[in-house]
């Protein structure tokens, strides 16, 4: 939570978030409370791309970028941040750059660099919302960990193929759980973008359905997905939403009642 | 003959009440990382070999995916 933001909006902020302020639930104190929260976005391909961009662009007042790939060619058919001319740079640092040409009332830092156990603790600090839009389990574990002992909620997000995965891991619902009650292996034989393939707007169908339940959880304390995880078919058009529980055998879950 | 459809396309059958989740899951799934529920909701690894299937139990089994 940012404490030195302004309690009001200038004319400028009225103007540029008055779409989303003329919703009722919505309303000036709601645009005003998100100019104080802070989110990390772990992974800036394509989940990142989107879920970024609508999160500065709704006047979220803190938003970090963590990654540590360089843009690549086969990156641009749906990492829609980055064009021909960013290729070899780093996508943390071109992704924070567009996103302050997008909006300059939101602090947006970019960090060039993987997440380890080494420096977990030093690049997710506490924070109000961690959002998952990593291309590996090995990394995704490592997150939940982190979050789940520091009651960090982390919004999870993947997708291969056709098909995306959603789950919130919320330190406020312990009962269902967190991603590794789920999935308990580093490694699976299902794999990436990288590996078995991505079609390109369904990075976008995800990371957007990221960005909008953020949203949700940021200024209701609680959304769809915090119970639930949201399986999610681009072909078909499907959502299935499964109820979530915690695994007694969990060894993340295990460690946090174990304190 | 009692049966249960998993994820929308398969028909499997069982003995209600008798066959359990770790049986079907191995009947049908690969060992890999896979999250199963039933009716909708997650049933956790740990509780596959005493959760009893019936008539027309609706399955889901998904695995992880990691690509961002
Ligand atoms: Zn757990």
């Amino acid at each position: 939570m940012l404490t030195d933001k302004q309690e009001s909006l200038n004319s400028d902020e009225y103007i540029r978030y008055s779409r989303q302020i003329m919703i009722e639930q919505w309303g000036e104190s709601t645009q005003i409370s998100l100019k104080k929260l802070s989110v990390i976005i772990v992974g800036a391909g394509g989940l990142g791309n989107i879920a970024a961009s609508y999160l500065v662009g709704a006047g979220v007042g803190y938003v970090a970028i963590v990654d540590g790939d360089e843009v690549e060619l086969s990156n641009l058919p749906r990492q829609i941040a980055f064009d021909i001319d960013s290729i070899e740079n780093s996508k943390a640092y071109e992704l924070a750059e567009r996103l302050r040409s997008q909006n300059d009332h939101v602090e947006v830092v970019g960090f060039h660099g993987y997440i380890t156990a080494d420096n977990i603790q030093h690049l997710i600090p506490p924070c109000d919302l961690v959002i998952d839009c990593t291309d590996n389990f090995e990394i995704r574990q490592l997150l939940n960990r982190h979050c789940v002992v520091n009651r960090i909620p982390l919004l999870s997000g993947s997708v291969t193929k056709w098909q995306g995965q959603l789950l919130l891991v919320d330190p406020r619902q312990p009962a269902a759980g967190c991603y590794r009650c789920l999935f308990s292996q580093d490694q699976a034989s299902e794999g990436n973008c990288n590996t078995i393939g991505v079609i390109g707007p369904m990075v976008g169908v995800i990371g957007a359905f990221q960005a909008s339940q953020a949203l949700a959880y940021l200024t209701r304390q609680h959304c769809q997905l915090s119970d639930q995880i949201a399986l999610i078919d681009g072909d078909t058009l499907g959502i299935k939403l499964l109820q979530r529980s915690k695994n007694a055998q969990c060894s993340v879950c295990h460690t946090v009642a174990g304190e | 003959m009692s049966s249960v459809l998993v994820n929308q396309q398969q028909t499997i059958e069982i003995e209600d009440g008798k066959t359990t989740l770790a049986t079907l899951v191995t009947t049908i799934a690969s060992g890999d990382d896979i999250a199963v529920a039933v009716n909708n909701h997650i049933i956790t690894k740990e509780k596959w070999s005493e959760h009893l299937l019936c008539d027309n139990d609706n399955i889901n089994i998904f695995g992880a995916i990691a690509g961002g």
